[in-house]
């Protein structure tokens, strides 16, 4: 689809409304359009199941069922997967064969120059500026991705020149919505 | 004799003590004293014969294997009553219950249906950037209202701008192109009064120069 061969961006959006557990991803080449597009029917756990499961069972439902399952089931696979979660990074970084992010906007003020990382408190954590009509983004990586951070800072910056790098989010949570309406929970 | 002695004592307490005869009370006339009071104990009798249970052998799980209440019931003398055997269980435990272990599968599966033609159908957002675009280059007498990016004019079907959230909807073809992103800037144009909101298609690339193309039957 992509004419110039870009990266693709995977979205992973896990959400938990009222003790009903779901999910989607969304793959999407560089212009923001649909590649793939996958959400789970709704989860909702019986009261036996979280008798035992317990405190295990929202961390488990969220990154050994869904999160796993939406990452295996997609068939157009991306370069870069990309959550807004940073409590799921690590589970999408394992579930994954390939990179994964968390990327979340602030309303920092504009670093200097587009593609710059700014550390922040931790090893994992950056301020990234990905375009020049946006504030920077904070993007956080696992350990093991630190010697990647260039090159999928890159990737972000290449794929901010065509797209807005956190509206797929947006999409997912109207399609996810549509879904609702149309499949009543 | 008796008599005519009590009739001299008689005779000699007048002459000495007066004329008033003065007789002893007689015991003879007892009053009878009757209770009498209304109120009364009432009885109270059980309707049922009580029954104390002195101990029940499947309270002593502590000490057994594991197992449904039931086989426990249904031991021979697991339930004793004071008294005497409530009842006589025999070994083929007549009141145990039926156990029935249910299997409890764990783990979830999950169905995954696919709505990437459905997402398709969705545009894309794109926000107003004109605080990061106040020196965007735009045609002399206009003023810059919003300034929306990147969009790729080539592939855009149909485009709205949502006046409450202020963004602007995109859809998008799906076809190729090589084309590069533009910004879609809204202008005001001071010369035209019935007319004066325009919008144009402005370069985003640095080094990349022009006044802008007006985008025409998108909006």
């Amino acid at each position: 689809m992509a004419e110039r061969g870009g990266p693709v961006l995977g979205y992973l959006l896990v959400e938990d409304r009222e003790g009903v557990f779901e999910g989607a991803a969304l793959v999407v080449d560089t212009r923001g359009i649909p590649l793939d597009f996958r959400y789970t029917e709704p989860v909702r756990p019986t009261r036996l199941e979280r008798i035992l499961y317990g405190s295990a069972l929202d961390v488990y439902l969220r990154e050994d069922v869904l999160l796993k399952n939406l990452v295996e089931s997609v068939e157009a696979k991306p370069t870069l997967w990309i959550l807004r979660d940073r409590d799921l990074l690590r589970a999408a970084r394992r579930h994954a064969k390939v990179a994964a992010v968390c990327l979340e906007s602030t309303s920092a003020s504009p670093l200097d120059q587009v593609g710059i990382l700014e550390p922040q408190g931790d090893r994992t954590t950056f301020l990234l500026q990905a375009d020049p009509i946006s504030a920077p983004f904070r993007l956080a990586v696992t350990e093991d991705q630190l010697s990647q951070t260039q090159k999928i800072s890159a990737d972000l910056v290449a794929a901010a020149e065509e797209m807005e790098l956190g509206e797929p989010f947006s999409r997912m949570g109207k399609a996810l919505e549509s879904i609702r309406e149309h499949e009543p929970l | 004799m008796e008599e005519a002695l009590e009739k001299l004592a008689r005779h000699l307490s007048r002459a000495f003590w007066g004329r008033i005869v003065v007789r002893p009370l007689s015991s003879s006339r007892d009053l009878e004293v009757r209770d009498a009071l209304v109120s009364r104990e009432a009885k109270v009798q059980p309707l049922r014969a009580e029954a104390r249970v002195a101990a029940a052998g499947f309270a002593q799980w502590r000490r057994m294997e594991v197992r449904t209440c039931g086989a426990w019931l249904g031991r021979a003398g697991a339930l004793r009553v004071r008294g005497g055997p409530l009842a006589d269980l025999g070994s083929g435990g007549a009141l145990s219950f039926r156990q029935r272990v249910k299997r409890v599968v764990l783990g979830w599966r999950l169905r995954i249906p696919s709505e990437t033609e459905r997402i398709r159908l969705l545009p894309q957002e794109r926000s107003n950037r004109l605080a990061y675009l106040k020196n965007l280059p735009h045609p002399e007498g206009a003023s810059l209202l919003a300034a929306f990016s990147p969009i790729i004019e080539g592939l855009v079907v149909k485009s709205v701008l949502d006046k409450r959230s202020g963004k602007l909807w995109v859809w998008y073809r799906s076809s190729r192109t090589r084309e590069l992103p533009k910004h879609l800037a809204l202008l005001r144009v001071g010369a035209d009064r019935e007319n004066p909101l325009r919008w144009v298609w402005l370069p985003a690339r640095k080094g990349v120069s022009g006044k802008g193309t007006e985008a025409k039957g998108h909006h």
